[in-house]
């Protein structure tokens, strides 16, 4: 009888011990795609929007394809969080079926490291090249040339965002202000809004990305195209004249035409000084149209101006969101998710999509009933000739971070302009060194 | 005949019992520790399969890399602010609250309750105080007329990593002022009223009676405020970043940014073991000490 008591014992305690474990590799696992005609579901990654109504989107597609249904994750934390998530699905195996993602060096480690399926194949069935904003393609064709092999494609571009001047028409108009064609004009319309009490910008330096949007503006006009693309390839010298030119301008900026105190703000408290009058505008991009409403704005007291480079072609500091579909998944549920991205890129879909999203990747997305400014966002995105891509996105983290700190030791005050040039292109050379 | 109690009870028993704890200890413990020191001792971005063993190579790193360095001595500095105001506050409230005083349990309450509060929200909520626009302590210095000390608290690198040391100091004064109360109580009043009788004023009694008698609690005091401060994270992380530049940058914050921003996991898991062994290394100590203590009574 005691025995048998103690065998009880070590069941249970085994039990106990290892239902952690089970129920972890249980709660993990998710139907297993087959072939067509059964049953698949999709597990999908996503940091944007509201979860309800991307199922509702979705759920119209499994109204086609009864096979077909998606189960979304919804990852809260922001950028960050969302990057972190996604790395530790794939190196644990538990990656989804396909999920969104930004582009460059963020989609860089994903690519890189084998996770990430080429959708070559997919890209010739669907023809989806044709369908797809041009300079959104050529991102998303640059991205898998720098991190996977050359002339292959992961991922379908669905959202496309320039970054541009947002201001408040309240301000604009009291001061009877022109959009500035030329980087002196405006200069000169940040004094004047200066002179009226006002600052100029505001911005949420938090995580410094935020602030670099600026610098990266300031690169494009004193570097020029040519240069600035290459500085953000890593292929030029940062202690170069135009980038000291840059970092001089950016440190004015500093000292005279932003809200103080910006080096700590949250980027979503940032907005705050515009909302009360005392800032004119930010440095945002197209998600301001449905920002507003969220943050309880009227949208239409709202403007926005593309940068003025001083160089021709104009060009944007831009960047993609794509979707991409998981490498290690079953064949049948990529062949399913490539399915459902060719019917989401859809113009009349991505029309479905704008009524809570406030841009796309596709080519002629019907824009009636679309909010004037959301349309005006849209016709601007599309129209641009070339943009590129924003500086987060092209240096890799590491000598990205050492750019952060460079920026933010100018801010303080506590570096030059050519100290911190310096220390952008060691940090440049100390990960080129480690990764040889 | 009844039979003994132990009768029919193998040596094997006892083991059986505890084996259930052994084995979580060891997969969620002991595994992940091994685990995490091999990937010290490799390249590794943490996502693919490829592996690089490189050996002490990401030790030897540490101690070269400029930024590690910086970050190491911001976290000497963070220590002494998050050690030293803390232990002096919670030993005054202790000796302050040991008295007889109406309502001292509801005092010791509200001071201990910043304690059990959860970090990150404590991180945002003190991140809004200090905020230089609308946070409520400029606010306040410039309702009262001294906009002079309405400073860029958390953006300027001279002040971030204080203003978040002042944050700290309001969080954590609760825990030691608990223990000091604890060995307050241990202390004879006859001692104190003996000293009185022989003239002692109450700053001679403080340094004669009662430090010399709070040894012990203050060397478990300083130790734990020590290791806990070596391993700081969330309250810098969600206050300022690490930043401004690196001016809050702290070994615990520049982990976490090597392994999942920087995809350097085996350089990470370098810099987490570098800590952990700082940490035993003023732990061992501790123990020690406390043994000694207890085996010469």
């Amino acid at each position: 009888m005691k025995r048998r008591s103690w065998m009880v014992s070590l069941v249970l305690g085994l039990a106990f011990s290892f239902f952690p474990v089970v129920a972890a590799v249980a709660g993990g696992s998710h139907e297993q795609g087959a072939a067509q005609g059964k049953q698949i579901t999709l597990q999908y990654f996503q940091y944007n929007g509201d979860q309800q109504q991307w199922q509702d989107l979705f759920d119209k597609f499994t109204a086609l394809h009864p096979n077909i249904r998606v189960q979304q994750r919804v990852i809260t934390g922001g950028a960050s969080t969302y990057q972190e998530v996604l790395k530790t699905a794939m190196a644990s195996g538990t990656e989804p079926d396909f999920f969104r993602e930004w582009g460059g060096s963020l989609s860089g480690i994903m690519i890189s490291s084998g996770h990430v399926l080429p959708l070559n194949d997919y890209y010739a069935k669907y023809d989806w090249q044709k369908q797809v904003i041009g300079w959104a393609y050529n991102q998303v064709a640059q991205n898998g040339k720098l991190f996977g092999k050359s002339g292959d494609i992961y991922g379908v571009p669905v959202a496309t965002q320039a970054i541009a001047f947002w201001y408040s028409k309240a301000i604009w108009d009291k001061l009877g202000l022109t959009v500035p064609k030329t980087y002196a004009q405006l200069e000169a319309l940040n004094a004047k809004v200066r002179a009226a009490g006002i600052y100029p910008l505001t911005l949420g330096g938090r995580y410094d990305w935020m602030t670099m949007r600026l610098f990266d503006y300031l690169l494009e006009v004193t570097a020029g195209p040519a240069l600035h693309d290459q500085l953000l390839e890593m292929k030029a010298n940062w202690d170069s004249p135009q980038v000291v030119q840059a970092f001089t301008l950016f440190k004015k900026w500093v000292d005279n035409w932003i809200v103080p105190g910006f080096l700590n703000t949250q980027p979503q408290d940032s907005h705050l000084p515009m909302y009360q009058g005392k800032a004119l505008y930010t440095i945002e991009g197209p998600w301001m149209a449905s920002t507003f409403a969220a943050d309880g704005q009227d949208a239409s007291n709202y403007s926005f101006f593309l940068y003025p480079t001083d160089h021709t072609p104009v060009r944007a500091e831009g960047f993609i969101e794509q979707l991409m579909i998981g490498a290690d998944r079953p064949k049948a549920n990529q062949e399913a998710a490539a399915e459902l991205i060719n019917w989401y890129i859809q113009p009349q879909i991505q029309a479905e999509h704008l009524k809570f999203d406030s841009t796309t990747g596709t080519l002629n997305v019907p824009t009636e009933g679309q909010s004037p400014l959301i349309a005006k966002s849209l016709k601007a995105l599309a129209s641009l000739r070339d943009t590129w891509l924003i500086l987060d996105q092209s240096l890799p983290e590491e000598p990205l971070h050492g750019y952060f700190r460079a920026q933010d030791d100018l801010a303080a005050g506590t570096i030059t302009p050519e100290q911190a040039a310096k220390e952008v292109q060691q940090a440049i050379e100390k990960y080129k060194a480690e990764n040889k | 005949m009844k039979r003994r109690p132990t009768q029919g009870v193998s040596r094997l028993t006892p083991i059986w019992f505890f084996l259930p704890a052994l084995v979580i200890y060891v997969v969620f413990i002991i595994y992940p520790m091994i685990d995490s020191f091999l990937v010290s001792l490799q390249k590794w971005d943490g996502v693919s399969i490829r592996h690089t063993w490189v050996g002490l190579a990401n030790y030897v790193s540490f101690f070269k890399d400029t930024a590690s360095l910086h970050a190491l001595a911001r976290t000497l500095q963070w220590t002494v602010g998050s050690v030293v105001p803390p232990t002096i506050l919670g030993l005054l409230l202790a000796i302050a609250l040991n008295r007889n005083l109406p309502g001292k349990t509801i005092f010791r309450a509200v001071f201990y309750l910043p304690f059990v509060m959860p970090l990150v929200a404590l991180g945002i909520t003190w991140s809004w105080i200090f905020n230089s626009d609308f946070g409520a302590l400029n606010t306040l210095f410039r309702g009262i007329g001294l906009p002079g000390l309405a400073i860029e608290w958390l953006s300027n690198p001279k002040t971030a990593l204080w203003s978040i040391v002042g944050t700290n100091t309001w969080y954590a004064t609760g825990f030691p002022m608990v223990l000091f109360l604890a060995g307050l109580q241990t202390i004879p009043e006859e001692l104190y009223e003996a000293a009185w009788m022989d003239g002692a004023r109450p700053i001679r009694t403080f340094w004669s009676i009662t430090i010399p008698l709070l040894r012990e609690s203050l060397v478990i005091v300083v130790a734990l405020l020590i290791i806990s401060s070596l391993r700081a994270f969330d309250l810098i992380y969600v206050m300022t970043w690490g930043g401004p530049g690196q001016s809050t940058q702290v070994l615990g914050v520049w982990m976490y940014f090597n392994t999942f921003l920087f995809n350097k996991a085996g350089y990470g898991s370098a810099i987490a073991w570098s800590l952990t062994i700082i940490s035993l290394a003023l732990a061992i100590p501790y123990i020690q000490i406390l043994t000694r203590e207890k085996s010469s009574t």
